[in-house]
């Protein structure tokens, strides 16, 4: 018997949607351009069955990817849920068998040993195949046309590490993927087995190494010489596990810190600085610039997420749980662990944020992400009180010139994360960019595409979903040569 | 200093009373003239309260974070059929 009714967080807008979907030639409101072929393919979670305990953290939701498959101006929507080992071992028992998130032992005995990954944070495109990534496990692959599940991949059996981030990076120049696993060897270990995977899909260098402190390692940034790895106040022990408790919870006493990894080096080459309290979930981009290692991401003040609370017993802090666009500063001639740090944008942004991926490792200018504009309409009566409280803009941030253009979704609309779709051949920012909408007075979602250079002339189309797509946690645009599309 | 408690000593001055006021505490007057302010405690909840942050509702285990409050009717999860026929109307509207 499934039940929802005493899930408080999971009502009305935000109830689960438990089905498969596709929906052919979609509804569109303005003219999808024609020069998109591809599809904008998503990641995120639901719960296919109620969580084990009231305080399990949304990262332990089922994964369910989706795209909008674009061909010469027609959107056609598929969604499915990623059929893992536990997604399979819920359905035969009819519930909830798992515990809290990447803690086995708030399981059912029944499912000892199973894979506990839900794939549910980042689709990838790689080597020709299709991918869903959570740092906990192995990639899944996917088939790029079915979306069904074909299961765990391992890179030819190379891939040695338990566990394979959910945001590698693939180099623009040399098509390499820069990617890792922490936790490698498993849950609590200080093991970090970084790879190179070469276009083909060849893994073509191991490193491993040890973090300071077992803690979050969520996002990455590369340059032509260098990995840039941050790591911050999340802690994690088998002691906090055996508790029966989420895996990670905050400790503000620890420093944010930040290796510096020379892509040809080995462990002993690798620097560590030293910085304030800080969580840097994820990043923008970075670039070498002599000796120094310039880094740029949106950072936190202080722990973005309440359901992974502070150690020490005090009160999760809001106010603390905002992210700033920054800049920090490496100096590899330096004799000392600290590094420099300037907020770029005064104003507090969503942290998934993205810049024109061929631009990485390169300098840039442009960064793109969502915030939230207090001075737009908001419609309470429609949409709730969350005027103020949800993402309702786009921005394109200027690096060059610190202004910022604005794509405003409506005002009964808060925005997911953002895609840019460069435009073939195209300039730097030039191009689209992406993202779904959810419209609470409707009811539905919708998928935005404005004009990545006109953002305050609204969008060029918005297709239209007649029913609530499953909440993203990240999103890409794959073009038509990347993955074996029919 | 206690979370709940706030002692604030200033001027006497229509702004600074008003602005206490606002914050729900009481002021008083002391002997030099100076204001002295008992800000009542935050409210707080028995049980956790649904929220909002980064774009999705959590339960906040403490009770003290700003409710979510979704819009009338069936967007917030309520059957229809529960809905008088005034909120029902108001919600065509």
């Amino acid at each position: 018997m499934v039940d929802f009714s005493n899930q408080p967080t999971m009502k009305g807008f935000f109830a689960p949607t438990r089905f498969e979907a596709d929906v052919y030639d979609c509804e569109v409101i303005g003219k999808v351009p024609t020069e998109l072929n591809g599809a904008f393919v998503r990641l995120g979670g639901d719960w296919f069955y109620p969580p084990k305990f009231e305080d399990d953290s949304p990262f332990s939701m089922d994964g369910y990817i989706n795209m909008f498959r674009f061909k010469n101006g027609i959107v056609d929507y598929k969604g499915r849920w990623v059929k893992t080992p536990r997604f399979k071992a819920d359905g035969a028992a009819h519930k909830q068998l798992f515990g809290k998130y990447r803690n086995p032992f708030t399981d059912d005995p029944s499912v000892a040993g199973l894979d506990r990954s839900v794939q549910n944070t980042t689709p990838l495109a790689f080597a020709g195949k299709l991918f869903t990534l959570k740092e906990d496990s192995l990639p899944y692959e996917i088939d790029c046309n079915t979306l069904e599940t074909i299961g765990p991949y391992n890179f030819h059996g190379k891939y040695k590490s338990l566990t394979f981030t959910a945001h590698p990076k693939v180099d623009p120049t040399t098509g390499e993927m820069i990617c890792y696993g922490y936790e490698a060897e498993g849950l609590e270990t200080k093991d970090v087995f970084l790879y190179t995977i070469s276009k083909k899909g060849e893994v073509t260098r191991e490193l491993r190494f040890k973090v300071p402190y077992v803690s979050m390692v969520h996002d990455i940034s590369i340059t032509e010489k260098h990995v840039i790895i941050p790591i911050f106040g999340f802690v994690s022990s088998m002691e906090r596990l055996k508790e029966g408790k989420v895996h990670w919870g905050w400790d503000d006493t620890k420093p944010a810190m930040v290796a510096i990894v020379p892509r040809d080096g080995e462990a002993k080459d690798i620097r560590w600085f030293k910085g304030p309290s800080r969580a840097t979930v994820h990043t923008l981009n970075a670039r070498d610039e002599g000796e120094k290692v310039i880094f740029e991401a949106p950072i936190f003040d202080s722990n973005p997420f309440p359901f992974f609370p502070p150690v020490d017993g005090s009160k999760w802090d809001p106010t603390k749980a905002k992210a700033y666009i920054r800049r920090q500063t490496f100096n590899l001639n330096s004799k000392d662990d600290g590094f420099t740090e300037e907020k770029l944008f005064e104003m507090n942004v969503s942290d998934l944020g993205r810049v024109d991926d061929r631009y990485l490792t390169q300098p840039y200018r442009y960064a793109f992400t969502a915030y939230s504009d207090k001075q737009r309409p908001f419609e309470e009566w429609k949409a709730g009180n969350l005027g103020g409280r949800v993402s309702n803009c786009y921005g394109r941030f200027d690096l060059a010139t610190g202004k910022m253009n604005s794509y405003f979704a409506g005002p009964t609309h808060s925005l997911q994360e953002v895609c840019f779709v460069p435009r073939k051949n195209g300039a730097e920012g030039e191009g689209y960019i992406m993202g779904v909408a959810s419209n609470y007075a409707e009811m539905r979602s919708e998928l935005i595409i404005a004009d990545a250079q006109r953002l305050e002339e609204g969008d060029v189309a918005r297709v239209l979903l007649p029913f609530r797509a499953t909440a993203q946690v990240h999103g890409r645009w794959m073009d038509e040569g990347e993955l074996p599309f029919a | 200093m206690d979370e709940n408690s706030l002692r604030v000593a200033a001027t006497l001055t229509r702004r600074t009373f008003m602005g206490v006021i606002a914050l729900g505490g009481s002021a008083l007057v002391a002997p030099t003239g100076a204001l002295l302010v008992q800000a009542k405690p935050a409210e707080r909840h028995s049980s956790p309260v649904v929220s909002f942050h980064m774009d999705q509702p959590y339960l906040d285990m403490t009770g003290t974070a700003i409710p979510y409050n979704p819009p009338p009717g069936v967007r917030s999860g309520d059957p229809a059929s529960r809905l008088g026929e005034d909120a029902l109307r108001s919600m065509l509207l």
